[in-house]
């Protein structure tokens, strides 16, 4: 009862009024009822001794008229039968007032108890009885006559017999006793009518009182109830309030609003968007799963149901299960009517809803995200783009643009030649590692003039080209579908010297681009004024390039070195391409791997600052002769050793037995490189391959030498003009 | 930019049809980008208008002799002009369905549209380069020509 009372709080006064009012009224109308009983047979006693006071007198008289007849021998059975009937009527009385004087038993709860029990009552139905006793004994033989009293013959006529004698003597004494025992008996009956007339007044008074009670209890259980019902209506009233406030918030919210009970199922109070955010109606009664199974991946409806899953569980920590909630950011697709799809993207949030200390419920609030989502989205593209083209603009600002658009042609032209490596028909996996290498050559050449104006932008994305090279190199089977990631960076980079392009144009009608050549003290725009020859303009931009390549690739490797270039002015056009590339190659191959850093320079005897040298020199009919030297430690025959024993290129046997001459041109060879991780500007053994297949594909001959501790010089002989197949040189 | 993720969608659908309908998988040959002008196309080419996240088109384009072939492979005896249009439009369908299942949220892709050689120029956006991938089938050669933004 406790607990159901608990449960129902609503209900909880007028349950314990009902309860109040039931025992009020077992205890005031069961005593009623009693009284009610009792006062009803004392009623009826009253009534019954009332009708036999006068039984003295009818006695008296029937004994009177008995004698009367005697004398007069008149019929007796008359008067004998009156004073029968009234005997046997008082000895009724007397019987019944011991017993119930209700003989029709309508007070059956009074059934078992005389009535005259009461102790006053008794005593004067003692007298009474006493008296009637007294009285009744004078008139049993009168009573007890049968026959006939009279004797009738011939010779007497008629007399009194022998009987008649005796009746009329017994009749004498009863007539004698009756003025006496007649006048006290009804004496009697009369102090019994006055006791049972007192007791019903008392009686009566009792249950009086008792109604006025009841009639109390009556009243204030009305007023208690009475207030319950005013109570009622106010909570009433105040519910009908609170609910249209509810109603209200629930239709205006623009959050999805609803409660999960313990089946998982969304409860009939929900926020009029549901309908929205979820295209649907009616989503009272649907699941969970029901509502996100036709507008989520299988995948994000399994995490969101596992989720909510353990909200349920009382032995997680709300704040510590809401810190994981994967439901922050939901991807659902609605199908459109035109047979189109429109996303968007909606946040959960879960509540616990407690009652009695145990979870209940789950409320669930929705919210559609979808314009943060996408501006987030767009933001983060924005930033990115704006960093790109910050660091873009920050490299091109620091390049001659002489430079940069020389740059810009020869990158579009080795661009295309890799796209047309790709396209080249070739369906052999031997035929596809060429083509790898191939484009890793024209790549690395890309990246190294990149890398040498400082374009940070591109060199780093001709190095995202080079690692899709490597991982594809790698692999055991090569299939023509593995190309795809490199057409699409193919893709981006041409993309990125578009917008390159389009920013050297824009800078160069701004007038910016002269300006900020001189302010970064690049004295080769001054020397490239109008007036140069085009030889001379072209020999400025080479030397200017090697000298931004020198002054990076320096710093960046906690190094000091200075350019020194002769003959540069004198390279034809159709070697300028070709010059520059192998000229950066090898001057990044001498700045990563030959110039010592300055203490050890110092340590060694040698100025701190590394000198390299670029002397380029016609020699007539011989040809042309580029040579490129460092003064940097040289080549280390035991380094170029370990490198090919741990590229698989040689036993260990072997690079042990090889001399100097036959160890160097493995310095040419496509994929070896004595450094052991690649970076921005060595690491691939891309760049000397380079340098030996332009010099092949131009006929011309390489040689390299060194002098360990002293030197490295790459010498190159270009054959004359006009020995030249254009083709290679395009 | 063109995504990889969303041309390998595009190539499965293509990869597929052969594995599944030809019951002779296609060989992916080395895809590369059109720099000038329009993409090289066979006789007939089915193209698939995409919207929303990208736009653009993508489009298999196939030679007759190719499509006689599968069909015949399919044992289809009607090698009508007709029927090889329906060929290059199923199997444009088929792309478009694959690409619909695998990222369909944000993309709307149309009924494909066949047309032949001869109507000209493929009607592809002309500041993009489209990424071409040709497929090798048999000793034919058909192309996957995919141009989004």
């Amino acid at each position: 009862m406790k607990s159901l009372l608990a449960r129902l709080p609503a209900i909880r006064g007028p349950l314990m009024v009902g309860l109040a009012l039931t025992i009020f009224a077992l205890a005031v109308l069961l005593p009623g009822f009693q009284l009610a009983g009792r006062l009803d047979d004392t009623t009826a006693a009253l009534r019954l001794v009332s009708e036999q006071r006068r039984q003295a007198d009818v006695i008296a008289a029937a004994l009177g008229g008995l004698r009367d007849r005697l004398e007069n021998f008149g019929y007796v059975d008359e008067p004998l039968n009156e004073v029968r009937n009234s005997i046997a009527e008082l000895d009724a009385l007397v019987r019944t007032l011991r017993t119930d004087p209700s003989s029709a038993g309508r007070f059956t709860v009074s059934a078992s108890r005389p009535i005259l029990s009461e102790k006053a009552l008794t005593t004067d139905l003692e007298a009474f009885e006493s008296t009637w006793e007294h009285f009744r004994q004078g008139l049993v033989p009168v009573a007890a006559f049968q026959g006939v009293p009279y004797a009738d013959s011939e010779s007497a006529g008629v007399k009194l017999n022998e009987g008649g004698r005796m009746l009329s003597n017994e009749s004498r004494k009863a007539i004698a006793n009756a003025r006496k025992d007649g006048v006290r008996m009804t004496a009697a009956l009369g102090q019994l009518a006055g006791a049972l007339e007192a007791e019903s007044a008392r009686l009566s008074a009792y249950l009086r009182f008792l109604m006025l009670v009841a009639l109390a209890g009556t009243l204030a259980c009305g007023a208690v109830l009475g207030y319950f019902a005013v109570s009622r209506r106010r909570q009433a009233v105040m519910l009908a309030d609170a609910k249209r406030q509810t109603e209200g918030i629930l239709q205006t919210v623009k959050e999805g609003l609803f409660l999960l009970d313990p089946q998982g199922r969304i409860g009939a109070a929900h926020s009029a968007s549901m309908r929205k955010l979820f295209k649907r109606d009616p989503v009272a009664g649907l699941t969970l799963e029901e509502l996100l199974r036709p507008i989520v991946p299988e995948k994000s409806l399994h995490t969101a149901l596992r989720f909510v899953e353990v909200l349920w569980s009382e032995r997680t920590k709300e704040n510590l299960v809401k810190s994981i909630n994967p439901l922050q950011e939901v991807e659902v697709v609605f199908e459109t009517g035109s047979g189109g799809q429109e996303t968007r993207w909606l946040e959960f949030d879960f509540h616990r809803v407690r009652e009695d200390g145990k979870v209940a419920h789950l409320l669930v609030s929705v919210n559609d995200v979808t314009a943060r989502v996408r501006l987030g989205r767009e933001l983060a593209e924005l930033r990115e783009r704006a960093q790109s083209q910050v660091d873009t603009l920050l490299g091109v600002l620091q390049v001659n643009p002489e430079q940069l658009r020389s740059f810009l042609a020869d990158t579009d032209t080795s661009m295309r030649m890799i796209n047309a490596m790709l396209k080249d028909p070739t369906h052999d996996d031997a035929g596809l590692r060429r083509k790898i290498e191939s484009i890793f050559r024209q790549m690395h050449a890309i990246k190294g003039e990149a890398s040498a104006l400082g374009l940070t932008t591109v060199q780093s994305r001709a190095h995202d080209f080079e690692e899709g090279l490597k991982s594809l190199r790698e692999q055991d089977v090569i299939g023509g579908g593995d190309f795809l990631p490199l057409a699409v960076r193919l893709d981006d980079l041409f993309s990125h010297l578009e917008s390159l392009g389009e920013l050297v144009e824009r800078l160069a009608q701004q007038g910016l681009d002269a300006t900020t050549a001189d302010e970064t003290g690049n004295g080769a725009v001054a020397r490239a004024a109008p007036r140069v020859t085009e030889q001379a303009r072209a020999a400025n931009t080479l030397i200017d390039t090697l000298d931004q390549l020198v002054e990076r690739v320096s710093q960046d490797r906690g190094k000091a070195a200075r350019l020194v270039t002769h003959g540069l002015d004198t390279v034809p056009e159709p070697y300028r391409r070709a010059v520059k590339d192998i000229a950066v190659q090898a001057l990044r191959n001498s700045l990563v791997h030959g110039i010592e850093p300055a203490d050890l320079r110092q340590i060694g005897g040698k100025p701190p600052t590394g000198t390299l040298t670029v002397h380029f020199k016609d020699e007539g009919q011989t040809g042309f002769r580029l040579v490129i030297e460092d003064d940097g430690g040289g080549l280390s025959l035991r380094r170029i050793r370990e490198a090919a024993v741990e590229r698989g290129i040689l036993t260990r046997e072997d690079a042990a037995r090889l001399d100097s001459k036959q160890l160097l041109p493995l310095l040419f060879r496509a994929g070896f490189s004595t450094q052991a991780e690649a970076d921005g500007d060595a690491g691939r053994g891309v760049g000397m391959s380079v340098v030996a297949e332009i010099v092949k594909d131009l006929n011309g001959r390489l040689g390299i030498s060194s002098g360990e501790g002293r030197y490295t010089r790459l010498s190159v002989v270009l054959p004359a003009l006009g020995t030249v197949q254009s083709a290679a040189v395009a | 930019m063109v995504n990889e993720a969303e041309i390998r969608t595009f190539l499965e659908g293509a990869v597929n049809y052969f594995d599944v309908s030809a019951r002779q998988p296609v060989a992916v040959g080395v895809p590369y980008l059109v720099t000038t002008g329009s993409p090289p196309v066979h006789d007939y080419t089915g193209i698939i208008a995409v919207s929303g996240r990208r736009n653009g088109a993508v489009c298999f384009t196939a030679p007759r002799s190719m499509l006689m072939v599968l069909l015949m492979r399919m044992n289809e005896p009607d090698t009508s002009d007709a029927n090889m249009r329906d060929l290059v439009g199923e199997v444009a369908n088929t792309i478009s369905g694959n690409a619909r299942r695998d990222f369909g949220k944000d993309f709307s892709i149309s009924v494909p549209n066949v047309v032949e050689a001869s109507s000209g120029p493929l009607p592809l956006p002309r500041d993009l380069r489209p990424v071409v991938i040709p497929l090798n089938w048999r000793s034919h050669s058909a192309r996957l020509i995919v141009c989004l933004s």
